[in-house]
């Protein structure tokens, strides 16, 4: 299913905490069909220019657009994303497949059956009963990739989407990004796992002192 | 926002502390009439409060202040908690941060108002019943109009008790620690009930007569919409504006 062309546009973004500064004047820009890859040191401000990106965290100074309209203030999150930031976590008394039901009943775009077509290409389908407080890290890894691509969203933010996986769950991934760059998404991924960026990214940048670069 | 609302009613529902909290309440409830059987069955009436027929009654006040400490526990403490862990991420990117607050302060709204209400009626239909048996006392708002006085009851209380987890929602979105987002709004209200209880007896005492009681209902008004006024917009915009970076801490703008 094509959707619509997304752009993402930052300009002079600048975000300070506790009087550092964590991104600093960057500017950058994101098209839909296209898979970003975001590298740096730990600490460079990877998880915080990805939280910003989705309404998550607010600017200090600057802006950023997707297709055109200002984040908050002509809206305060953008339209359909799927974020995987920091370590996924859901309710520990619903089951896997309760959790998801929960978050697809937010927006009510997917039916039961497609939330347990994800469950079973994530490779849970056979744990469908089990609490989540009883999954393992990478059960839980992959239960966060399966609410993050569920509802196929125009913007994918994944931030260490590939730790707790094993080599298949790596695998699995990949394809779901593959997938979701031919309806023409926007995905930008930010990993430890360097040839998991370079396989995948159309384009690598480098965040560094807050600025974002072109990679090599 | 109906679609959240739904959700989140149903994730309170679920949770226990809804439940244990609603116990909690009316085992105070069912002790005080419990004791109140034993007083009057014992010809134990001088003294024992046992003529008051107001809602001002000891054993009613004492449940009041035990559910009023316990205003946060039946579900408001679950904006910190999904805060803090960083669930809320999933569902703000869902939906937007206004939607979630307001359907939070609704639902907590509901849940604090159901825990402390429905025992507290019960407990204070139950109180008239026991002494209207044994005192053979007048009782005439409740004689004439019992269920009209219980419904008024019921829906005060539960405004009120709603209210006051609103106020205890609002605190809790300035908190880092669990203890101090269920403590501190808990003895906040029960000072609230201590000196509503102190106003209402000084009113009583300083023979206003018939008008006391139109006063008070004045004075618990404005002390309603004053809560609604001030905890509703704060919640929305400290939600709108709280910067949740990683679980465990939290970053405000600078």
């Amino acid at each position: 299913m094509k959707i619509k062309h997304t752009e993402i546009e930052t300009e002079q973004l600048t975000k300070v905490l506790h009087n550092q500064k964590v991104i600093d004047q960057t500017d950058a820009y994101f098209e839909g069909g296209r898979v970003y890859g975001i590298q740096g040191d730990s600490g460079s401000g990877k998880t915080v220019f990805l939280s910003m990106l989705c309404g998550l965290v607010r600017p200090t100074s600057g802006s950023i657009q997707i297709n055109q309209k200002l984040l908050g203030t002509d809206i305060m999150q953008p339209d359909s994303v799927g974020i995987m930031i920091g370590r996924p976590v859901f309710l520990k008394e619903y089951t896997g497949f309760q959790n998801l039901q929960l978050l697809a009943a937010v927006r009510r775009e997917i039916s039961n059956t497609h939330i347990r077509k994800m469950m079973d290409f994530v490779k849970l389908g056979s744990n469908e009963r089990r609490r989540y407080g009883a999954y393992t890290p990478q059960m839980a890894q992959r239960l966060g990739i399966a609410a993050a691509f569920m509802e196929q969203p125009d913007i994918l933010l994944l931030d260490g989407a590939t730790s707790e996986l094993d080599p298949g769950g790596v695998d699995m991934l990949m394809d779901l990004i593959r997938r979701a760059r031919e309806r023409d998404a926007l995905i930008i991924i930010s990993d430890r796992n360097e040839g998991f960026l370079r396989e995948l990214s159309d384009e690598i940048y480098y965040l560094s002192e807050g600025s974002l670069s072109a990679g090599a | 926002m109906g679609k959240l609302m739904r959700i989140e009613l149903l994730k309170a529902v679920r949770n226990r502390y809804l439940w244990i909290t609603f116990g909690a309440v009316l085992a105070v409830g069912a002790i005080q009439c419990a004791y109140l059987l034993w007083s009057l069955g014992n010809g134990a009436v001088a003294g024992s409060g046992a003529s008051d027929l107001s809602v001002r009654s000891t054993g009613l006040s004492m449940t009041r202040a035990i559910s009023s400490l316990l205003v946060m526990c039946p579900y408001g403490w679950s904006y910190l908690a999904e805060t803090r862990h960083g669930y809320w991420k999933q569902i703000i990117t869902r939906t937007g941060r206004k939607n979630y607050v307001l359907a939070k302060y609704a639902v907590i709204f509901l849940t604090s108002g159901f825990a402390a209400t429905v025992p507290l009626t019960l407990q204070m239909t139950a109180e008239y019943g026991i002494r209207w048996r044994y005192l053979d006392l007048e009782l005439p708002g409740f004689v004439h109009n019992p269920v009209l006085s219980v419904l008024l009851y019921f829906i005060g209380e539960w405004i009120l008790s709603g209210l006051m987890a609103g106020f205890g929602l609002m605190i809790s979105m300035f908190c880092k620690h669990m203890a101090a987002a269920i403590g501190i709004p808990g003895l906040f209200c029960l000072l609230y009930r201590l000196a509503n209880a102190g106003l209402f007896s000084h009113l009583a005492s300083s023979g206003t007569g018939d008008g006391t009681a139109l006063v008070f209902q004045g004075i618990l008004l404005g002390e309603v919409l004053l809560l609604f006024a001030v905890t509703l917009p704060v919640c929305v915009y400290r939600g709108e504006h709280l910067d949740v970076l990683e679980e465990g801490s939290r970053a405000d703008e600078n």
